[in-house]
């Protein structure tokens, strides 16, 4: 009957449940003071008054400044390193280039011999070119 | 203005708006926050970050519930996220089975007498609560919120809400007996 009773608070009950509490209720001296002990601790619960401490609005709004200038540092971060990045790629390619003109023009090809220059390079060769003794 | 006014005007880049929205909900999210944290630091924490979400989710805000149930949600999701961090952290310092799971820690009887006013007393009941009793007990009984509505909050079947209520309830009516007698 007491989860009947706890129930009938948070639930509408059936009608069929509605009565069977009220007969309950009408005849059971316990039941009607677990009733008043559920309304009372209902009250005090409901009753309470809960607050964060003084100038909360204000440190909210700290936060929110200091979350939107880091993202701004954060945004120039990636800006500059995508700069930096640009310019080391661009050096690199250039480089890479002028290795490539360099070689064609002092081998006159861009055969594998001309990247390593070891002329006729094989297998064979590379196995007793790295077992050789210096 | 009205709430969605005043989101509108936040969206905008209004900061007086969003803080006359701090001042409108602060209330509402301390009572769910130091409901399920405590009067303790981190609750004050939690109850900024609740609002900094808010602000940083602004345009994604659709407006299906009301502002105060969905500030409630994040509140209540932040405050379960930091009880789960104090357990990790405490569980790093002492033994596993002192945090093996119960339902209830049983405060100290003499505490609770010694307690100064019915809110601390209210506060010790709700803290012996475990975790998952504490949100429903927070949502229903301090934030009034129907059950429906808590259990729309919690994401969990009505059912399960009036079971958990019953229970805390008992446990709550012990521990409050001479309050409420």
């Amino acid at each position: 009957m007491l989860d009947l009773l706890m129930k009938s608070f948070d639930k509408e009950l059936s009608p069929d449940e509605r009565k069977q509490l009220e007969k309950i209720l009408s005849e059971s001296d316990e039941l009607r003071s677990e009733k008043k002990k559920l309304l009372k601790l209902r009250e005090v619960f409901s009753s309470q008054e809960y607050r964060f401490k003084p100038f909360f609005e204000s440190r909210v709004m700290n936060r929110i400044h200091k979350l939107r200038n880091g993202k701004i540092i954060e945004f120039d971060f990636a800006k500059n390193l995508f700069f930096v990045f640009k310019r080391v790629a661009i050096s690199g390619i250039a480089a890479i280039l002028i290795l490539l003109i360099s070689i064609y023009i002092s081998e006159g090809s861009f055969s594998l011999d001309a990247f390593t220059g070891v002329e006729s390079f094989s297998d064979d060769n590379l196995i007793s070119y790295l077992l050789s003794d210096f | 203005m009205n709430d969605i006014e005043l989101i509108g005007e936040s969206r905008r880049g209004n900061e007086g708006a969003f803080a006359a929205l701090i001042t409108r909900y602060e209330q509402q999210v301390a009572k769910t926050v130091l409901g399920m944290l405590g009067n303790t630091p981190e609750a004050d924490d939690i109850g900024q970050e609740t609002f900094v979400r808010f602000y940083q989710y602004l345009h994604h805000f659709r407006g299906d519930s009301g502002l105060g149930t969905y500030l409630t949600r994040i509140a209540i999701n932040l405050s379960l996220n930091e009880l789960k961090r104090r357990k990790r952290s405490m569980s790093l310092f002492f033994s596993a089975n002192i945090f093996e799971e119960k339902e209830f820690d049983q405060p100290d009887p003499d505490d609770v007498e010694d307690s100064k006013d019915t809110k601390e007393i209210v506060q010790k009941a709700l803290q012996s609560l475990e975790p998952k009793f504490r949100s429903v007990v927070v949502l229903r009984l301090l934030d009034k919120y129907s059950t429906k509505e808590t259990a729309e909050i919690l994401d969990l079947p009505i059912g399960t809400v009036l079971s958990r209520l019953a229970r805390a309830q008992t446990k709550l009516k012990s521990i409050l007996d001479k309050l409420i007698q």
